[in-house]
């Protein structure tokens, strides 16, 4: 069972540091920092988790949520981990499916605890 | 001679009983009260002594007669006497009638049936008349100041001696006497007659005049009349008081008067006095006046002018009333008019009043320029046509206007020119009868700055907060880096680094919060949870970075809430975090849970500094930071209770604190219980 993950976030600093950390806890991570490709990366990809933020050039992460959750193949169901500076996000996150809501800064075991929990689920 | 000396003694004596009984008749009469009693004791003194009968008639203003005395010594014969007369009459032709129409005493010798019987007097009359047996007699008229008043009939039973001439003068000389008596006694009666009735008339006068003052004085009003021959004016006492006389202390003259009145009034008054007695018509004006204590009155006064029979100016009769009072309550409610208007016209608000059909009745200026139309325009208008394209809405939202009081909301409107506007609006019903107030306040401008703020904050938080969560990010790897990890002092360098990230995130947080609060945009996502796991969790993160403090914890709640768990963290670790911060010599914090039926209860005990009473009512204000703090070097931005007690008040808890200074604060929070 492949442990991939997509990583959509436009912050390459952040990116560049949760990938590292990622692929340091076993995982196998894509990271694009455009919305617009999104379902693309993920179809092509194929990743078991997305984390995914919500501001993003392109296309926001919370319409890129409701296009996941309208997949008719098996990515509707896609476990995503919402990350955003932006607190008043959290709710729309929930709303449309997101399964897990990190608000920035978040504590990193956090990620790492709620990345490994989705991934055991699958 | 010895019938000579006993005749002269006789007569003597017998002149001399006459002069004693005159006396004591005169006496006894002026003893008696009211001329009839007077004239009945007269009667009774005369029998036995000169007669056996006496008879007193005195004349009435009618021309008749009233027997006012019938005396005799058989009671039998006075009841039948009376019977008789009180059957027949008098006898028109008789001797009383005699004397009265001759004006002459009338000397009878003795009364025989023939004599009757030729004055006409009817069989049973005679009969019963000659059944009393009367015998000579004198009747004597009453006369004072050449009136007759009555007459004294003095007659002796049947058989007995005729009057002889003495005995008539006597008769004669007491009639007069006791006709002067009589006389005085009417005139006397009459006098207090008159007397009684001018008192009568006085007191009704006096009734009536207390009347009239009574009404004039619960007028505030007065009587002046002047005589325009003589130039005399007459005040009423209350017209004195009003044109500011002491009682009795006007003199009477027009000037006196009229040298009360304001030298800017006095021209045109004294003009419409000389214009009603010209018209000889009514005359009415209005003047100030120096009243009592030189403090100005207003008097109004009414009059007319009355003329003789050819129509000659008499008098100038009027009232004057004191309208000080009713001008001054005019004069403010015409301020306060005038007030409303300028708000009206001035206010930089729309102002809108509308019948409760929304039709509008009148709008101001604010509103013509507000909705660019003219104000006749919109005064054919209804309420809903001003919102435009939005008319149902702001039907919907008017639809309870009548079920409360005041209605205050936002509404977005549509301008004549097309322009959308966002409006605030305070709709109060029925300030007057069947007329609602409408105030409209435009907030457009206000409402794109907030959105330019709101994006604004938005944009700022995320810039600020996306590089913590990298710094946070690489910390993390740090501290896995080779030769960092098993490095303490690295280690704790890079924990540091850490705790500072999270204290920039948090003030960061808290601010943002601060201001979503006051926007009252401050978001909620409940969610159900068991509150006893959650405490437990969140007691355990604290202890996991906290070194100085022992967070101790007893009590159950055994309860499912729901609420937004992140911001209900965000309160019990805002509310530990302060027991930490204010207890700096202590070791521990206790945590007691609660719960009744209807809310969990928490609370947070420190022994640390303690809050001050004056500081307690206070803590909860947004940048409220105690004096005690601040000396103790305590360092914060003073937003973390407030924020604290809007998200416990969002959740429809309550949040308090029960502290002693120098002892410590427990902080207390409730929060609903989520009942199935």
């Amino acid at each position: 069972m492949n442990r991939r993950l997509l990583l959509i976030d436009d912050d390459d600093a952040l990116s560049e540091a949760l990938v590292l950390l990622m692929e340091a806890d076993g995982y196998e991570v894509a990271r694009i920092g455009n919305g617009k490709k999104a379902i693309e990366e993920i179809k092509k990809w194929g990743p078991k988790v997305v984390i995914l933020d919500y501001m993003l050039p392109g296309k926001n992460g919370i319409e890129i949520l409701k296009e996941i959750r309208c997949q008719t193949n098996g990515i509707a169901k896609l476990p995503v981990v919402m990350i955003s500076a932006s607190v008043n996000v959290r709710g729309q996150a929930k709303d449309n499916g997101a399964n897990v809501f990190l608000a920035k800064p978040f504590e990193i075991e956090e990620l790492v605890d709620a990345t490994s929990k989705l991934m055991a689920k699958q | 001679m010895d019938v000579l000396i006993k005749n002269v003694q006789t007569a003597a004596i017998e002149s001399g009983n006459k002069v004693k009984m005159l006396n004591e008749v005169m006496a006894e009469l002026a003893r008696a009260t009211g001329y009839k009693e007077r004239l009945f004791r007269l009667a009774e003194m005369m029998v036995p002594a000169i007669a056996d009968w006496c008879v007193v008639d005195i004349a009435m203003g009618n021309g008749g007669r009233e027997r006012v005395a019938i005396v005799h010594r058989d009671q039998e014969k006075v009841k039948e006497l009376r019977k008789i007369n009180q059957k027949f009459g008098q006898p028109k032709k008789g001797w009383v009638s005699k004397a009265v129409i001759t004006g002459r005493v009338q000397v009878i010798n003795s009364i025989e049936e023939q004599m009757l019987a030729q004055m006409d007097l009817p069989k049973e009359q005679i009969e019963r008349l000659i059944n009393l047996e009367f015998g000579p007699g004198v009747v004597a008229l009453l006369e004072a100041r050449g009136r007759r008043l009555g007459t004294l009939s003095l007659m002796r039973d049947k058989g007995k001696a005729q009057y002889d001439k003495s005995e008539i003068e006597f008769i004669i000389s007491l009639a007069a006497q006791a006709g002067i008596l009589i006389d005085n006694s009417l005139l006397l009666e009459k006098a207090n007659q008159q007397l009684q009735e001018q008192k009568k008339a006085r007191k009704a006068l006096e009734d009536s005049e207390a009347a009239l003052r009574l009404a004039l004085n619960a007028g505030r009003m007065g009587i002046w009349d002047w005589d325009i021959n003589s130039g005399r004016v007459h005040l009423s006492r209350e017209s004195e008081a009003m044109y500011g006389f002491a009682p009795g202390n006007f003199g009477g003259t027009l000037e006196e008067l009229t040298g009360k009145i304001y030298i800017e009034d006095k021209g045109t008054a004294l003009a419409e006095i000389r214009k009603a007695v010209q018209e000889k018509g009514n005359y009415y004006h209005e003047y100030r006046v120096a009243g009592k204590e030189g403090i100005t009155r207003c008097l109004s006064v009414a009059g007319k002018v009355i003329c003789d029979k050819s129509g000659v100016p008499l008098r100038l009769l009027g009232v004057v009333s004191d309208i000080t009072e009713r001008n001054r309550t005019e004069e403010s409610l015409r301020i306060s008019e005038r007030k409303f208007k300028l708000i009206f016209q001035n206010a930089m608000d729309t102002i809108i009043i509308a019948d409760n059909h929304g039709h509008i009745l009148d709008v101001n200026p604010a509103g013509t320029k507000l909705w660019g139309k003219p104000a006749e325009e919109m005064m054919k208008m209804r309420m809903s046509d001003l919102a435009g394209e939005n008319r149902e809405e702001i039907i919907s939202k008017w639809r309870n206007l009548r079920e409360e009081e005041t209605q205050v909301g936002e509404i977005v409107v549509t301008s004549a020119k097309g322009e959308t506007k966002t409006l605030e609006y305070a709709a109060t019903t029925n300030i007057l009868p069947h007329q609602d107030l409408f105030i409209f306040r435009d907030i457009t401008d206000r409402v794109i700055e907030e959105k330019r703020r709101e994006h604004f904050l938005s944009i700022a938080s995320h810039e600020l907060r996306s590089p913590l969560a990298s710094i946070k990010a690489f910390n993390y790897l740090a501290k896995k880096l080779p030769g960092v990890k098993d490095n303490e002092k690295a280690s704790e360098h890079l924990a540091k680094i850490d705790d500072k990230v999270d204290i920039v995130a948090r003030l960061i947080s808290d601010l943002l919060d601060v201001t979503r609060i006051r926007q009252g945009k401050l978001e909620m996502v409940p969610e159900e949870f068991d509150f006893d796991e959650f405490m437990d969790e969140v007691v355990k993160e604290m202890q996991m970075t906290l070194h100085t403090h022992k967070i101790s914890k007893r009590g159950r709640t055994r309860k499912i809430i729901e609420a937004d768990k992140k911001k209900i963290t965000q309160v019990a670790i805002n509310l530990i975090r302060n027991a930490v911060k204010y207890s700096p010599k202590a070791k521990r914090v206790e945590i007691i849970l609660g719960s009744d039926k209807d809310n969990v209860k928490v609370a947070i005990k420190d022994y640390g500094l303690g809050i001050s009473k004056a500081d307690k009512e206070r803590v909860f204000e947004l940048y409220y930071r105690g004096t005690d703090e601040r000396k103790e070097g305590i360092r914060g931005l003073g937003v973390g209770l407030f924020i604290s007690e809007q998200i416990i008040r969002q959740h429809k808890g309550k949040i308090w604190v029960e502290s002693q200074k120098n002892k410590g604060s427990t902080f207390y929070f409730t929060l609903p219980i989520k009942h199935e």
